[in-house]
């Protein structure tokens, strides 16, 4: 009896000691030697290669596996994975794309769920990731890709020009108000737009103006328009495209025509070019100093601290606001203007991220590749300028808190906090709107490009525009399947 | 008087091509100046440097030095390797099948039959056969290698090249082979030592342009590759990023890209100019 106790109590210990090791052994951690002999592929496009090249030789000295890393041009990213897919080749362990596609994507079931792994092995500080980035990561209450960038647009003004008090004085003579700082409202936007447009308000010899965005067909307008959009013909936490019950196309509606009529009046007091302005020109011109407010994603930000890379003439001249709202949103179920303040954060295009491709031959491998850099102590290099411009802005929690690390990265203190301050706001807003990310996202988007930028040129008028779009919205749906869209349109919502 | 109009056309016609010139130049002068330029420089309007912007040599250091000179190398010898060898292959077909069609009748296919069938496989949009390409590189183990590239270009080249052979061949005078073969010569031996020779300008002016469309090509490369054949117009088009174009290392790359066909052209211009005019003129 003696003996079997012992003997009970070397199996409970040996168990004890291997169910440790067992479970030591699944953890995200990257052991060294683990992965010896294996190669994982990533597909990629510049500049998000200055990410996985920063950690790869770390990586692949710890685990013994290599890192391929299969860049291809931006245009024919979409088409190099989804071959892929299609034909099962299996070529690409680790996908980087942008989580706009995620229709095509995640509800096309070509790359795998991630819940499984995360439970099994953990993921480094999953808490510690912005509540709207856990949104654009998932598709039918799953998460399938690792978040990796922080993706919204925001609102750029000069302080300079807008902080003036004299101007301030002006403007409130002329208009009958003081504006606030950042603008709260399009409308408000405008005025201030209007007054800082074709004069030399900080005295440089050349002449400035009022309001910037990109403009320029086929690179991204829409978005610009969607900023309008959002405040216009969207409430909080409410999606505006489409008529979940109906799968209705929502863009004719009085909401999206109002927006358009603004953009529309905005143009009036851009910098002469505007129609040619795309997001590279948007963001050269405007940290070159030639406009008073300008919307884009956090990379004008960025821009601004480097006057050598960029020619950047506004360090430390800029602040930095959440989109402004509208004095009025239409409320397309109800059917009427709501009257009040209205404001939605809008997560356009929704960031880069990281997806395990349904083929891979190493998933568990591509897993922990992915859970290294994207591990809070390593991101935050990525995301503040440390390793240079990498293209992701900041997205967990822990990014907006560790100020020590932008300043190094070239940011001054108080920028940084401002910058800072103003994307947390947008990403910690669980009403957050996120982007359209049903299958054919870039098509419906494609036709509102073209029919904005008849608008933007003065060639239509914003209501024929908006039934031009509403058209080919239809015929987009009904060409994808009108059910299926519904249904894939309801999962993107996490209405089903 | 008479003089004087002759002057005076002289003067505009000058005027004309220098203006030509300078239209023409210009794209090269704004990228060789573009890639002395800091990135933060691109967009300004200077032209002169020392004058107007210290020159960099930041956008060089970037694709040729440790961070980007592996990519843009491996692009120029793949793009140097594809395009020669698909090119010579090409002409190595095309001379023959060229040659068969404009010398030789067929019976049960009719020769134009045959030219038409040929030309129509150039008449597909490069997309069409994309997907099909991939396919059949993948189920012979070849993608991303030089081999599937080398044969899709083969592929899509050669009908340009069977017709312009067979027109080139048809210039020559058919008395000069007749000749050959009554001293003694095969079909073969007339086609390799008289025919070939004499239409050799037209031959070089083949190989060019194949090479040129081979160098250029986008589709198929982008498509069958993955790391290791990257040409130097995907090399290029990746410089299109989220961030907006970089317009120092587009100039920088674009000047890579264009030198050694530069040369090819300058070093056969004299075959070039006699070739694309062979065939031209009919009698």
């Amino acid at each position: 009896m003696k003996i079997s106790c012992k003997a009970l109590l070397a199996v409970v210990l040996v168990l004890l000691v291997f169910s440790v090791a067992w479970a030591a052994e699944k953890t995200w951690q990257s052991q060294e030697g683990e992965f010896k002999g294996k190669t994982i592929t990533v597909l990629i496009t510049d500049p998000h290669t200055a990410v996985v090249e920063a950690w790869k030789p770390e990586w692949e000295a710890l685990t013994g596996a290599k890192v391929e890393i299969i860049v291809v041009p931006y245009a024919s990213l979409f088409d190099k994975m989804m071959t892929d897919f299609i034909t099962g080749t299996g070529a690409y362990d680790l996908i980087c794309w942008p989580s706009t596609w995620a229709g095509d994507v995640m509800g096309g079931g070509w790359v795998i769920p991630l819940d499984d792994y995360m439970k099994e092995y953990g993921y480094p500080g999953w808490d510690d990731v912005m509540p709207a980035i856990k949104v654009v990561v998932s598709w039918a209450n799953k998460v399938y890709a690792f978040p990796y960038d922080g993706d919204c647009h925001m609102f750029y003004y000069r302080k300079d020009a807008l902080e003036n008090p004299d101007y301030q004085a002006q403007f409130e003579e002329k208009y009958g108000y003081r504006y606030n700082v950042p603008p709260k409202t399009w409308e408000e936007v405008m005025d201030i737009a209007e007054f800082f447009n074709g004069w030399d308000w900080d005295n440089d010899g050349e002449t400035e103006y009022g309001f910037a965005f990109i403009a320029k067909r086929k690179t991204q307008a829409m978005w610009s328009y969607l900023d309008f959009v959002m405040q216009y013909a969207a409430q909080p936490g409410v999606a505006p495209f489409f008529d979940p019950d109906t799968m209705d196309p929502l863009v004719a509606n009085p909401g999206w025509i109002e927006a358009m009529k603004m953009i529309q009046k905005a143009t009036q007091f851009a910098p002469p070019g505007l129609l040619s302005y795309g997001y590279s020109e948007l963001r050269q011109a405007f940290v070159s100093g030639n406009s008073a407010m300008a919307i884009d994603w956090g990379d004008i930000g960025i821009m601004e601290q480097s006057p050598e890379e960029y020619g950047s003439k506004v360090k430390g001249l800029l602040g930095y606001g959440p989109l402004p709202g509208a004095k009025k949103t239409y409320d397309f179920k109800e059917g009427k203007w709501v009257e009040g303040y209205n404001q939605v954060n809008f997560l356009n295009f929704g960031g880069w991220v990281f997806s395990i491709s349904k083929y891979s031959k190493n998933p568990l491998a591509a897993y922990k590749f992915a859970t290294y850099f994207t591990a809070p102590e390593r991101s935050i290099l990525d995301v503040c300028g440390i390793h240079g411009y990498t293209g992701a802005n900041p997205w967990r929690l822990s990014h907006f808190e560790d100020l020590d690390k932008w300043v190094e990265g070239g940011w001054s203190k108080e920028s940084a906090e401002k910058y800072l301050n103003t994307i947390r706001t947008i990403l910690s807003d669980p009403k957050a709107v996120t982007d359209l990310r049903i299958p054919g996202a870039a098509e419906y988007y494609d036709y509102l490009d073209l029919h904005l930028a008849e608008v933007l040129s003065g060639q239509t008028e914003a209501e024929a525009a908006c039934k031009a779009i509403y058209e080919d919205w239809v015929k987009i749906t009904e060409n994808y399947g009108k059910e299926a869209q519904r249904k894939l349109y309801r999962e993107s919502l996490g209405l089903d | 008087m008479g003089r004087k109009r002759v002057s005076g056309f002289y003067i505009f016609a000058w005027i004309v091509l220098i203006l030509f010139s300078v239209w023409t130049v210009f794209p090269f002068f704004w990228s060789v100046i573009t890639s002395f330029k800091s990135p933060g420089e691109q967009y300004s309007s200077a032209f002169l440097p020392f004058l107007q912007f210290k020159p960099s040599t930041y956008a060089w250091k970037v694709v040729l030095g440790e961070a980007e000179g592996e990519r843009t190398l491996r692009g120029l010898k793949n793009s140097v390797l594809i395009s020669s060898i698909s090119s010579l292959i090409v002409l190595f077909l095309g001379a023959f099948a060229g040659y068969s069609l404009s010398r030789f009748r067929f019976r049960r296919w009719k020769n134009k039959d045959i030219a038409v069938w040929i030309l129509s496989n150039r008449m597909f949009p490069p997309i069409a056969v994309a997907i099909p390409f991939f396919l059949i590189m993948r189920t012979l183990r070849l993608l991303d290698t030089l081999p599937a590239i080398i044969m899709a270009h083969t592929v899509y080249n050669l009908p340009l090249a069977i017709w312009l052979m067979m027109d080139f061949f048809r210039e020559l005078p058919e008395e000069v082979e007749e000749a050959a073969l009554i001293d003694g010569c095969s079909a073969l031996q007339a086609f390799l030592r008289v025919a070939l020779p004499l239409a050799l300008p037209g031959i070089v002016a083949v190989y060019i342009l194949c090479f040129i469309f081979s160098w250029n090509e986008f589709l198929f490369v982008v498509t069958l590759s993955y790391r290791n054949t990257m040409t130097m117009p995907v090399v290029i088009a990746g410089t299109l990023t989220v961030r907006g174009l970089d317009f120092w290392k587009v100039s920088a790359l674009s000047l890579l890209s264009i030198t050694p066909p530069v040369i090819l052209a300058a070093l056969t211009s004299r075959y070039l100019i006699r070739g694309l005019t062979l065939g031209a003129v009919k009698e």
